[in-house]
């Protein structure tokens, strides 16, 4: 018995040490945004002086807000919703921009706000929540929507965009549409039965586990460094698995038929949303390298282009189509996204100069469409 | 609070330490006023709701066997009328009152959808279930009554099987509070080792399958395949088992750190070669109270007073099936109040039938190829009933169902490729640890010192896991029963 104890306690102690050990060799990656992206790509906030006009998710959209709040004039608004092709930047120099930062200059000149939110892999179920949270707070007066194949594919609600539903006004008024519906059935606290389970004094009760966490964060720092290593370990996951079934970044990704319609109707409800609030929509397809082959069924890509446009159309929004726009010299490599840590080609982000032509043909396109030189 | 807590491994940390530390009259005031501290931190307005139940059933106790037979059986009835009217109240009230307007609207009545607002207490199926069989087994003399309300009430409410128990016998529990176990550092180590590994299913395995699940139930029927049908099914069946003898196997160690022994309550459900295995296997602590509280007096056969066994006797029965029927639809809605779970009783009551009829034939064959031949044919059938007890509705039920017929229905998938292949690594890895655990660990039983080191290999990736995973993002699924 006196064995099983010390074999217990040693357990425990290396489970620890192994921890410990496991941390200290990615001290160096203090952002998880960072670790999705690869060393090739960097994360860039567009901030203009020191006024964030670039941000996230609920994490930081504050501070974004906070700068309009702050500004003189209080312009109306041109938000920009994206994925990380907006926020990351392949190669990265110092000094160099995304396409927000050069896109708020130019438009700031025709007495227009920009204000970009962009998420890695963001699904259209986000984008519609979050347009639904910011129409309260700022004046929309157009957004200018890309619409991503690969994220055609995601149907996550990542917990940052996730505590809107927390907000009872915007839960009722999304609680109309089809993909507010699906979203309130998914993520509210529901049972099976369908009754709500928000059993709890969650005030008392989170609070209580909150300081606990915290407590321990300061006896030991690991215990918040924790989402870190659950990213690193999926990511680990991840490229094993690639590694088994020779998985790539060229490897051609099909359409997931429920995903696509409950993102496409999202899609729709976006463009509804902004119609009954008088927001003009910019709908695009954005840049994707492709002096080689892309890594999407063409099929299903052809038929995702025409439907997109179709849409648009519909709804008499403006539509147009970006994906030549970058050439293949603004274009890079990535991370491997397998273990045998060659790098790969990067479909998604581009160079500083790929962020330059992206601002000016979207300001293009924002300039015909209000006649801003007129 | 719940068991993947911070809250709770202080508050367990605090109630070990002072439990041992007291005298046997203040150790069980401990456990009654550290459970109402456990329970009252979900809701304070729950409290008086359980203790009606307590306090009914012990006082119903003291006076049935001082009385008449007439007067013993008005006091059970008062006793079953208090705990399944509660239960009634706050489970099925909302829904009966829903489908009776239903039906009276589609009758050609004109009545308007009534709003209620009922919050379910947690835990109330467990704990009424354990009240009443303690009533009916003072009434059918099994047991005496427990004179001392404390202990009785500790039986009901220790804290950790109130909200999703086992549900335990009187008999079992009250003798094991009663024998006043001393201090033995054996109970902290085996405690300690089953919290761990009923954490690393919980946080690891059934939290993370959750997300798969849910993505996958989201997606709308009509883009499912029949592949995603199946991979669906599967998965929310290891979800909901990794998740359930998780809080099981927590519970468990929790009270073997106080010296009290519950027993098993799931047993590789899914390496059953039968329904009838199935049964003792799956949530055997509900199976055992379904057999001895309902199927057996029906069949008018003599009943056990155990929480173990499961429902085996079942199959032994030639009753008539309509009994079998109605245990299964009780079992069912025991659930939850929704058609899909009066769905999934009816489901299990036609396998058995089903069972029953095709047994004989495999008489002939060998006990291995059977047994092979029973896993291969059950597992599938046993995943399957899981798509009521998740999908949306009925209708969404019977599409899914209906997809698994329609050759037309496999030719494409509509999901991440991920899930079909985390889907198959679960299934190959349980079955994988049960190999393990039925080959391996007999012939290392013999081996003492290899033994120590692979179990601790084991506590060190665990716990590694456990650690990174540990967060209070899903509750038990079996707490909103």
């Amino acid at each position: 018995m006196k064995y099983k104890f010390l074999f217990f306690f040693i357990s425990i102690t290396l489970s620890i040490f192994l921890l410990n050990l496991f941390l200290s060799n990615i001290k160096l990656v203090d952002n998880f945004e960072e670790l999705a992206l690869g060393k090739k790509n960097k994360t860039v906030w567009a901030n203009i002086g020191n006024k964030r006009i670039h941000c996230g998710d609920l994490n930081n959209l504050d501070s974004c807000l906070k700068s309009y709040k702050d500004s003189k004039n209080k312009l109306p608004v041109v938000l920009w919703f994206g994925n990380s092709q907006l926020h990351a930047i392949n190669q990265f120099k110092p000094e160099d921009e995304t396409a927000t930062a050069h896109l708020h200059r130019k438009l700031k000149k025709y007495n227009l706000y920009n204000l970009t939110l962009s998420q890695a892999n963001a699904s259209l179920q986000e984008h519609y929540l979050l347009l639904s949270y910011l129409i309260d707070k700022i004046p929309i007066k157009a957004l200018i929507l890309p619409i991503v194949f690969d994220d055609l594919r995601e149907d996550n609600l990542r917990l940052g965009i996730k505590g809107i539903l927390n907000d009872k006004n915007i839960k009722s008024k999304i609680s109309k549409t089809f993909t507010g519906k699906q979203l309130i059935f998914r993520f509210s606290n529901k049972d099976m039965a369908g009754n709500e389970t928000k059993l709890v004094d969650e005030d008392v009760k989170d609070n209580f586990e909150n300081l606990l966490n915290k407590s321990l964060i300061k006896i030991w720092p690991l215990w918040g460094s924790r989402e870190i290593l659950r990213g690193i370990l999926f990511g680990k996951l991840y490229q094993l698995r690639n590694s088994i079934l020779g998985i790539n970044a060229s490897t051609t990704r099909k359409m997931i038929p429920g995903r696509y319609a409950k993102n496409i109707s999202a899609y729709k409800d976006i463009l509804n949303l902004s119609m009954d609030n008088n927001i003009e929509v910019l709908v695009y397809i954005p840049p994707i390298r492709n002096d080689i082959k892309i890594p999407y069924n063409l099929e299903n890509y052809t038929k995702f282009k025409k439907e997109i446009k179709k849409i648009a159309k519909e709804n008499k929004f403006y539509f147009f189509n970006l994906e030549n726009l970058v050439p293949p010299e603004f274009w890079g490599q990535k991370s491997s996204t397998n273990i045998k840590k060659k790098l790969e080609v990067d479909f998604m982000h581009f160079q500083s100069e790929g962020h330059l032509l992206l601002a000016n043909a979207i300001f293009f396109e924002i300039s015909n469409f209000f006649k801003l030189n007129k | 609070m719940v068991f993947n807590s911070l809250t709770y491994l202080l508050f367990l940390f605090i109630v070990i330490i002072l439990y041992w530390q007291l005298s046997y009259k203040f150790r069980l005031i401990l456990i009654f006023f550290s459970s109402l501290v456990f329970y009252g931190f979900w809701k304070i307005e729950f409290i008086p709701i359980l203790l009606i139940s307590v306090i009914v059933d012990w006082w119903v106790a003291q006076r049935i066997i001082f009385h008449s037979n007439k007067y013993r059986f008005y006091l059970l009835l008062f006793s079953l009328t208090i705990n399944l009217g509660l239960l009634f109240y706050f489970k099925y009230l909302i829904f009966f009152a829903e489908n009776s307007i239903g039906f009276a609207n589609l009758l050609g009545a004109n009545l308007d959808p009534i709003v209620l607002k009922i919050i379910l207490p947690l835990g109330i199926s467990f704990y009424t279930f354990q009240t009443i069989s303690y009533t009916i087994d003072v009434y059918r003399g099994f047991i005496k009554p427990e004179r001392n309300f404390i202990l009785f009430a500790c039986y009901v409410t220790f804290f950790p099987q109130l909200v999703a128990g086992p549900i335990l016998r009187a008999a079992e529990v009250i003798p094991q509070f009663k024998n006043r176990p001393t201090f033995s550092l054996n109970y902290i180590f085996v405690g300690a080792r089953l919290i761990l590994f009923g954490l690393f299913l919980k946080v690891v395995m059934a939290d993370n399958l959750s997300v798969l699940v849910d993505s996958g139930f989201s997606m709308g029927v009509a883009y499912m395949s029949a592949i995603d049908v199946w991979t669906l099914a599967f998965l929310f069946g290891f979800q909901i088992y990794f998740d359930f003898s998780g809080y099981s196997f927590i519970a468990i160690g929790s009270a073997r750190m106080m010296g009290i022994f519950f027993p098993n309550n799931f047993n590789f459900p899914y390496a059953s070669s039968s329904p009838k295995e199935f049964w003792q296997r799956w949530h055997i602590s509900l199976s055992s109270w379904i057999r001895d509280y309902l199927y057996l007096p029906l069949n008018k056969v003599k009943v056990f007073n155990r929480s173990e066994g499961g429902i085996s006797q079942i199959v032994r029965i030639k009753g008539n099936k309509k009994s079998l029927f109605f245990t299964m639809i009780i079992m069912g809605l025991w659930h939850g109040a929704n058609w899909t779970f009066l769905l999934w009783g009816i489901y299990h009551a036609v396998v058995i039938s089903f069972y029953r009829l095709v047994k004989p034939l495999s008489v002939n064959l060998s006990k291995k190829v059977r047994s092979l031949i029973g896993v291969l044919i059950t597992l599938p059938i046993m995943m399957l009933s899981w798509i009521p007890f998740r999908a949306n509705s009925i209708n969404d039920t019977i599409i899914m169902w209906s997809k698994i017929f329609n050759p037309f229905a496999y030719t494409w998938l509509g999901m991440r490729e991920n899930v079909y292949l985390i889907t198959f690594l679960v299934l190959i890895g349980f079955y994988l640890v049960y190999l393990i655990k039925i080959k391996l660990k007999p012939v290392l039983s013999h081996k003492k010192y290899i033994s120590i080191i692979l179990e601790n290999i084991l506590i060190v990736i665990m716990l590694f896991f456990v650690i990174i995973f540990f967060r209070e993002i899903n509750q038990f699924i079996y707490f909103q029963f």
